[in-house]
């Protein structure tokens, strides 16, 4: 049987196709203002790469706060759930995965098959989630893909003192006009997000190994900040992206793991 | 009378209201709690982030610098957040927690009687863990230490009036004799009076706005550094640090160790009142007393963000001020650092005082300019 | 042009109502009025009704009855006193939940605001702040508040008594439970009622403080028997109607509508345990609710409840903490009451209670709403959630407001809240 997983968030839209035995296919959307047509056209691309028909696919499982619009799900579930299945079975080892997306971060604690323990989440404020990274980019004039490596060859790591995304973009503009470097600011960012997600993580209590996802997971200053914070190595998926959607899909195929 | 140095412990305080003198007889070195870390982050794991700023961020002090040169701590009911620190601190902190002390709100003779008992319980549970017991004689001792801090602060207080000692200086040495063994305190006290001992003149307000700042603990250093360079002058302190630091000395000749402690629980709860003590006649009355006896123009309220005690008096307190002429802006911090918005608005503030005070040459009706600042604070 | 005429209208139509709002409060036809409009409701339960008399009663005490002597008090001060003394209390935080209730949330909240009280304080006290600012609050003959769990409200009543030059008492309620404790706090009592004889003008009736007892007593066997009715599966109320507990608990008791409420909602519990007729239709998960609950409307009950199949079988405050008061000694048996009170002094009691409570009405989970501006609830929720979680009881954070719908996103609370429940299941 063919499955698909969807997660549809606020920035970004996934899809992935699942079959008995491995994945078939993933897309990756920008959400914009229309969650609906994002997840048409997620499914749609990652059908096409799949080379499957929409009447080819068994059962559709929608994650995300944009689940309430996939129109073709035949269950929603929470991308606690999914974030916590589809990393169990990238890392089966693994016992606590963060996630930070662009407009959210998250932590859960992994048990066993997948099963989520306890979680934490933050999408009340931006800091700690990618849409500080996005602010401060576009402040240094600088692409998002482009961030971390800069932030990797910083000599020092400025202190940035704002806790508001807003102020702290105005507090990087003063730093510049400093003559402070752009890699040490974007550093200090870095590590504000990683002590924002590690404080969070701690709520829910780090046990190791340690995965972390999401779409700012392919940021590696963050990655090494926030390695540095929790003092774990970080298990990180190939494409961090996608877990909820495999998550998604798993849970499509298999149904939720056993108490 | 000398005393050797104690090896006594050193115990960390988070309230004026607590008698040092009786930890002091018992030979440990009672200090006040200042935090050290510059952010709270590292408490976010463990209490909420609209949690008193404080607290917060005196957790995370100790968090990230582990013991911070205390053996252990003795708490009180100072306010909610003390209470949920408390909770929060036995679970996380290495540094042990002696106790949690009940004082009372109140300077009635109720009060008295049972700050008084309560003061005996401490008194009995910490002998045991000071490894000494308490003595009318170590209690006198103990006060008599105390009193001449007391008498060295009031002095050094009339230096910095008299511009003899700088604001920072004054500062310095009202915090060292928070967090020092007090022998050590009174030496450099001295020490740093008689390096100032000039005749003492009467307060002589000059032409730079005279503030009066409010703060639980201690009005930030930067804010005080910020406030000075943009040419007002500090001329009070509503906090821990100063004025609600200060009680009277204690006149009292120890015959038992129950005249003691009562002596203490009367002069600590008699001491000006914060904001704890819900008695807002006297509280205000203490502020007006201030803005008479030092000439004051404006206030600035730099409090605690989420620090619900003054914050939620605030309204009285500004009305009260702005009834004597004194304009006031409210500050929430985060930490100690000010950051460049919080700037803006107090340079802002100095600004329309300054204004205000040149062009009416004495305290006006500054309402309206503390009133612009405070409306912007959002 | 047509903004300020927009605005403009918005601000007649806004003081109309208010205008409105008080001549009805202040007025004996106003109170009968809104009797009559809440009896053609939908059909309110028996003990709905007896809880909406009571509190007309209580209101037309404290805003039409020109010879009462209202008493402004916070929650934790025991309604006992009052209804023994012959006073009219008002308790500012029940009348804000009220207001929330009403849809006046915003305009109590936007007048604080302009008042000065920042936004970070409990909205319970900033409502009651722009609402009595506003006049819908009655007058007050005097002020009396205790320091027990929650700051503020000591605060906000010094200050009010400060603006209005009435007379305050502030009654220090001790950390600690025993013997020494209840003195102190007895003596303040006794000391608080020669004041309020000197300052209110009345005569102290010591028989009708007894009686007051007497009743309260009565009425807590009642409650104590709803709590082990409770204990059914199902279970037969739920939770979210039972949120107001707290405003129940803190004002009915020693008054005789405690003994017809809690008498009807005992019968009213009785009858669907016993023909297995629960109020909620869908229980899939028995679930344990820490501190309060929205007072507003909103979906997350109704999610929570009917689409989960979460039920809320008990809450923390509504329980009854104290032990039966000695009508022999009716000052000191409510010190002890006051001082018994779990959230008083270190977390670890309220800790047990939460522990004991999830056993006896056997929860899979616990849900805590942390109330926005409630330090003393939140605050230690890190060393609550570690104990619980070390009993094998998984608790969920939710962070809202009670009284400001403006400030709870349901988006996130329901995200939540279906996690856990996928948790649990």
């Amino acid at each position: 049987m063919v499955v698909v997983g969807m997660d549809i968030g606020s920035t970004s839209g996934e899809a992935l196709v699942l079959d008995a035995e491995s994945v078939l296919a993933w897309s990756i959307v920008d959400t914009g203002y229309n969650s609906r047509r994002a997840a048409t056209l997620a499914l749609d691309q990652a059908l096409a790469r799949a080379g499957l028909a929409r009447d080819q696919v068994g059962r559709i499982v929608a994650t995300g706060y944009g689940r309430v619009a996939v129109e073709d799900a035949d269950e929603q579930v929470t991308e606690i759930t999914c974030y916590a299945r589809g990393i169990h079975h990238l890392f089966p080892q693994v016992r606590t995965v963060i996630d930070i997306g662009g407009q959210d971060s998250k932590v859960v604690a992994v048990g066993k098959g997948g099963r989520p323990l306890d979680f934490a989440m933050n999408d009340k404020c931006a800091a700690g989630t990618g849409r500080f990274l996005e602010v401060i980019g576009r402040a240094l004039q600088l692409e998002l893909d482009d961030l971390g490596p800069f932030a990797l060859k910083a000599r020092r790591v400025a202190d940035i003192t704002s806790t508001c995304t807003v102020f702290a973009e105005s507090e990087v503009i003063t730093l510049v006009a400093d003559g402070v470097e752009r890699t040490e600011i974007v550093a200090g960012i870095c590590r504000a997000i990683a002590r924002r997600v590690g404080a969070m993580a701690r709520t829910v209590g780090v046990e190791a190994p340690v995965a972390f996802a999401g779409g700012v997971a392919k940021n590696s200053g963050v990655v090494r900040a926030l390695e540095e914070v929790l003092g774990e190595p970080l298990l990180v998926p190939e494409e961090p992206q996608i877990v909820g959607a495999l998550g998604a899909a798993l849970l499509a195929r298999d149904g939720p793991a056993p108490a | 009378m000398r005393r050797d140095a104690p090896a006594g412990q050193t115990v960390g305080l988070f309230s004026s209201q607590l008698p040092r003198e009786l930890l002091y007889a018992l030979g440990c070195i009672p200090v006040r709690v200042f935090p050290s870390a510059p952010k709270p982050t590292a408490a976010e794991a463990f209490v909420p982030r609209n949690f008193c700023a404080l607290s917060r961020l005196i957790l995370a002090s100790f968090l990230e610098n582990g013991q911070a040169g205390l053996d252990a701590a003795v708490f009180s009911d100072e306010d909610d957040a003390t209470r949920r620190l408390y909770d929060v601190w036995r679970a996380c902190v290495p540094v042990p927690a002696w106790g949690f002390v009940e004082v009372p709100r109140s300077a009635s003779g109720l009060a008295v009687g049972r700050y008084t008992s309560i003061l005996g319980q401490l008194a009995a549970q910490l002998e045991g863990r000071a490894g000494r017991s308490l003595s009318a004689a170590a209690l006198q001792q103990a006060i008599r230490v105390y009193n001449e801090q007391r008498q060295l602060l009031s002095q050094a207080r009339q230096r910095w009036l008299a511009a003899r000692v700088d604001t920072s200086t004054y500062r310095r040495l009202r915090r060292l004799a928070l967090t020092q063994d007090p022998l050590a305190a009174n030496l450099a006290l001295r020490e740093a009076l008689d390096e100032t001992n000039l005749p003492g003149e009467p307060f002589v307000p000059g032409p730079a706005p005279r503030l009066l700042l409010l703060a639980e603990l201690a009005a930030p250093a930067g804010l005080v550094r910020l406030v000075e360079e943009r040419g007002a002058r500090v001329v009070a302190e509503d906090s821990d640090l100063d004025e609600r630091g200060s009680t009277e000395p204690i006149l009292t000749e120890i015959r038992t160790v129950d005249d003691g402690l009562a002596a203490l629980a009367r002069a600590y709860l008699s001491a000006p009142p914060g904001p704890r003590m819900r008695d807002l006649p006297r509280r205000l009355a203490q502020l007006a007393r201030l803005v008479a006896e030092r000439g004051v123009q404006a206030a600035i309220c730099a409090y605690s963000k989420f620090c619900d005690l003054y914050l939620a008096e605030y309204p009285a307190v500004r009305a009260h001020l702005e009834g004597l002429g004194v304009p006031v802006l409210l500050l929430e911090l985060e930490d100690d650092a000010i950051s460049g918005q919080q700037r803006t608005r107090v340079e802002a503030f100095l600004e329309t005082v300054q204004a205000q005070t040149a062009g009416a040459g004495s305290a006006g009706r500054g309402g309206r300019g503390g009133r612009r600042a405070e409306t912007d604070r959002r | 042009m047509l903004r300020r005429i927009g605005a403009s209208r918005q601000a007649v139509a806004d003081r109309l109502r208010i205008g409105v709002l008080r001549q009805l409060l202040r007025s004996r036809l106003g109170l009968h009025l809104a009797r009559a409009v809440l009896g053609r409701g939908p059909a309110p339960k028996p003990y709905q009704r007896v809880a909406a008399d009571f509190f007309l009663q209580l209101a037309a005490g404290a805003y039409a009855d020109r010879r009462a002597r209202v008493v402004w008090a916070n929650i934790f001060m025991p309604p006992e006193l009052f209804w023994g003394l012959g006073l009219a209390p008002f308790f500012p935080e029940t009348w804000a939940g009220l207001g929330s209730s009403l849809g006046l949330s915003r305009l109590g909240v936007e007048r604080s605001e302009a008042l000065g009280y920042p936004v970070e304080l409990c909205t319970f006290h900033r409502s009651s702040a722009g609402l009595a600012a506003a006049g819908l609050y009655p007058r007050a003959d005097a002020y009396v508040a205790t320091s027990s769990v929650c700051d503020v409200a000591g605060q906000m009543l010094a200050g009010y008594a400060h603006a209005s030059g009435r007379p305050f008492y502030f009654v220090d309620v001790p950390q600690a439970d025993d013997e020494a404790a209840v003195d102190y706090l007895a003596a303040q009592l006794r000391e608080l009622v020669e004041c309020w004889e000197a300052q209110l003008g009345f005569t102290f009736d010591p028989e009708r403080l007894r009686q007051a007892v007497h009743l309260s007593n009565q009425a807590r066997k009642l409650a104590l028997e709803v709590a082990a009715l409770r204990e059914a599966q199902p279970a037969p109320l739920r939770g979210s109607g039972m949120m107001d507990q707290l405003a129940m608990v803190t004002s009915i008791f020693g008054h005789p509508a405690g003994v017809a409420y809690y008498r009807a909602l005992r019968d009213y519990a009785a009858e669907r345990v016993q023909r297995a007729e629960p109020e909620q239709a869908n229980q899939r998960v028995r679930l344990y609710w820490m501190h309060l609950g929205p007072y507003f409307a909103t979906e997350l009950f109704p999610h929570l409840e009917d689409d989960l199949g979460g039920v809320i079988t008990f809450e923390e405050l509504s329980s009854v903490w104290w032990d039966e008061l000695d009508e022999d000694e009716p000052l000191r048996s409510l010190a002890r009451k006051m001082v018994a009170h779990f959230l008083i002094g270190p977390v670890e009691r309220r800790i047990e209670v939460a522990l004991g409570q999830v056993a006896r009405y056997r929860c899979l989970g616990a849900i805590h709403f942390s109330h926005w501006g409630c330090r003393q609830s939140s605050g230690a929720l890190h060393v609550v959630r570690n104990r619980l979680r070390k009993e094998g009881v998984p608790l969920l954070v939710l962070d809202g407001d009670c009284v400001d719908p403006d400030n709870l996103q349901l988006g996130p609370l329901r995200t939540r809240v279906e996690a856990f429940m996928e948790m649990l299941v």
